[in-house]
């Protein structure tokens, strides 16, 4: 290297850290985790720590409908309080009205959640996560693909957003990034911790929290008749767990039986489960056991929103698996090759079913689903849809 | 694409410039070199590619294909002396559309129905090279395995550029090509690696893919300044399409029947085939206007 060229070198570094410290503002506040008792620590990425101010910058932008290519979607419409950031469509529907395979999962507790969506082993960071909606095109969510200089010149005009994004991100020298758009909305989706249902309560010694009838059916979902809680078991009821401290994240994919198409195990032909990335026979059809927490919340269930209710869900487990009678998707479910050895079946009296639903019911946390934290924090004035 | 203007990504490309220029300082004793612009043209049935224009007779079913996008992703670009040895080309680093050893090649201009794209067009891979007699070229389809895994919102440009992001799938398109028919069905193709299985820490890099779906292309008697890579994308449904109105769209997975046709022509193995030679992209004289 020639010695003019090495000061060059040398010259462009100085500019670079001192453009960093000048345009450095105050520290960020570092989060504090406010746990309901019980809980774990969840696990941060390392290079996205969580500070008050990326959490509020990540709130405006989970609401903020101009993360869509045509102004009308933001990541809540899809991911909706009231239903525990699930919404209430057997599958998803994008800003273009495409229809997704697969409905929009719960965000309660994802921080816990070691991998994330239905179906993807690969998909492990929330910051990862976001681009999908944002960016994919097949389908259609966000339908942000190629408009990625259009989402920043939007957020880079609002006044609010010329306060908050230095603030997040005070080191940054120009902070109107899309990784600081996924690492705000990232810390966001972390503090939707749910830990107050009637079941949370009861566990905290307060008399009366759960029904005898959901006392009964508790008894029941932790029996190893029933063995739901192989697949929805611990603290957010599910195997699929992470948390500071326990050392080994675990990550469970289940094919439960809900269909087999051809006699041999075949799901229908858009959601093959994990098969579609490991692209291993016995790999067709699982899919992750979600969490159950608020599942009152979340209907219709399973992956395609193929069950109505929970009443149902309970007799495609009784069953062992669902047979369906006529349509391209008919099959015995319970037949499926490829099928969870925990879904064996059971019989429940009509006492009991309701029992376990009872159970279920004492997942919901009223309290998370109001908590004005979470809650859209633009009023009215750039309001997603929020049915 | 206006990405790269951020003061962030211009002090980036300062430096890359100043280390470019040692480097260049440093070689420039010892070898003369020469200056290469690789041309492509981007074609569909042999007429030369437009955003909205309407190109009949594509596929076996003759559909009227209007194209909305068509860019890919080119690396490893070596030139091979008449004497048969391969050069690399150490590529200009422009902090746009090529990084390292990496290329976008952007073949659309943003109008009409390529509204998602950029307005600026880039055609050519451009680098140097020693000086010396070349007639030959080889380079790769798609981005390197320890490039594409990476988060993308970290990289630099074109691993930048959203239309190429392959987010699903944890890596980047290599290779798209997106028109709709007269008849109002998609013909898309876009390629990437496929059967990713994920590592055992907690990242989304993953530790291999089971179909790479990179194309390595040899272009025998290429001549720089003679010749020009003709791409055209209805070569890749020469065997697809038999009835006009259907879709026609190949993600890259085994699955998809309209994937046979496109991976064929790239010479890659599907289904079990074999590894086979690419027939997607060839070699004309610039001069050639009609580059049949």
């Amino acid at each position: 290297m020639g010695r003019g060229a090495g000061r060059a070198v040398a010259g462009a570094l100085a500019i670079l850290l001192a453009g960093a410290a000048g345009r450095a503002g105050r520290p960020s506040t570092a989060w504090v985790w406010r746990l309901p008792s019980g809980f774990p620590v969840p696990k941060v990425p390392a290079d996205n720590p969580m500070t008050v101010e990326k959490v509020e910058l990540g709130r405006r932008l989970f609401y903020d409908t101009r993360l869509s290519g045509n102004r009308t979607f933001a990541c809540a419409n899809c991911h909706q309080q009231a239903h525990a950031f699930a919404d209430a469509l057997p599958r998803g529907v994008g800003s273009t009205g495409e229809m997704h395979p697969r409905g929009s999962m719960p965000l309660s507790n994802i921080a816990y959640s070691p991998v994330l969506t239905w179906a993807n082993p690969n998909m492990k960071r929330l910051e990862d996560q976001a681009l999908v909606p944002m960016f994919g095109e097949r389908p259609i969510e966000l339908g942000l693909a190629g408009k990625e200089n259009e989402l920043l010149a939007r957020l880079r005009g609002d006044p609010r957003y010329q306060r908050m994004f230095p603030a997040a991100f005070p080191d940054s020298p120009d902070p109107f990034t899309l990784q600081n758009v996924t690492r705000a909305i990232a810390s966001f989706e972390r503090t939707l911790i749910s830990g107050n249902s009637p079941y949370d309560r009861a566990q905290r010694g307060e008399p009366g929290a759960m029904s005898p009838a959901a006392r009964r059916g508790e008894k029941l979902f932790f029996s190893e008749e029933l063995e739901c809680f192989h697949c929805h078991g611990g603290f957010n009821f599910t195997g699929t767990t992470d948390y500071v401290g326990k050392g080994i994240a675990e990550v469970e994919f289940h094919n439960t039986g809900l269909y087999n198409v051809d006699g041999k195990g075949a799901y229908p032909a858009d959601n093959p489960g994990i098969k579609e990335f490991t692209q291993r026979a016995e790999d067709m059809g699982r899919f992750k056991a979600p969490s159950l927490r608020n599942v009152a919340l979340t209907a219709p269930y399973m992956h395609d929103g193929s069950i109505p209710t929970l009443e149902g869900v309970l007799d495609h487990y009784a069953a062992g698996g669902r047979t369906v009678h006529e349509g391209p998707n008919k099959g015995v479910g319970s037949a499926n090759p490829f099928k969870s050895e925990f879904i064996t079946g059971f019989t429940l009296s009509r006492r009991e079913r309701d029992d376990v639903i009872a159970f279920l019911n004492s997942l919901t946390d009223s309290s998370f689903i109001r908590d004005p934290r979470f809650a859209n924090p633009w009023g009215d004035t750039l309001s997603p849809a929020s049915k | 694409m206006r990405t790269f203007s951020s003061p962030r990504r211009r002090l980036a490309g300062a430096l890359l410039l100043a280390a470019a220029l040692a480097v260049t300082a440093g070689a420039a004793r010892q070898t003369a070199t020469r200056h290469v612009s690789i041309r492509f043209r981007p074609m569909v049935g042999g007429r030369p590619f437009a955003c909205g224009t309407s190109y009949a007779g594509i596929g076996k079913g003759h559909a009227t294909l209007t194209p909305s996008d068509f860019a890919m992703f080119v690396s490893d670009v070596r030139l091979v002396t008449t004497d048969g040895r391969e050069v690399a080309v150490a590529l200009d680093q422009d902090g746009l559309y090529q990084d390292q050893s990496l290329a976008l090649l952007d073949f659309e201009d943003g109008t009409g129905p390529c509204a998602n794209g950029s307005t600026d067009v880039h055609a050519a891979v451009t680098g140097t090279v020693p000086d010396g007699e070349y007639a030959g070229l080889r380079f790769v389809i798609g981005v390197p395995f320890e490039r594409n895994h990476l988060d993308p919102t970290s990289q630099p440009s074109p691993l930048s550029v959203t239309r190429m992001f392959w987010v699903w799938n944890a890596g980047h398109k290599f290779l798209r090509f997106d028109a709709k028919s007269a008849t109002g069905y998609s013909w898309v193709f876009h390629l990437g690696s496929t059967g990713c299985v994920p590592s055992t820490t907690p990242t989304t890099v993953p530790t291999s893919c089971a179909q790479p779906n990179r194309v390595p292309v040899t272009l025998a008697g290429f001549e720089p300044d003679r010749d020009v890579v003709v791409a055209d994308a209805a070569a890749l449904f020469a065997g697809s399409g038999a009835g006009r109105d259907t879709n026609q769209v190949c993600m890259s997975s085994p699955k998809q029947a309209a994937c046979a046709g496109p991976f064929a022509v790239l010479g890659l193995p599907f289904n079990g085939s074999r590894q086979g030679t690419q027939t997607f992209l060839r070699v004309a004289p610039a001069a050639d206007s009609a580059s049949r």
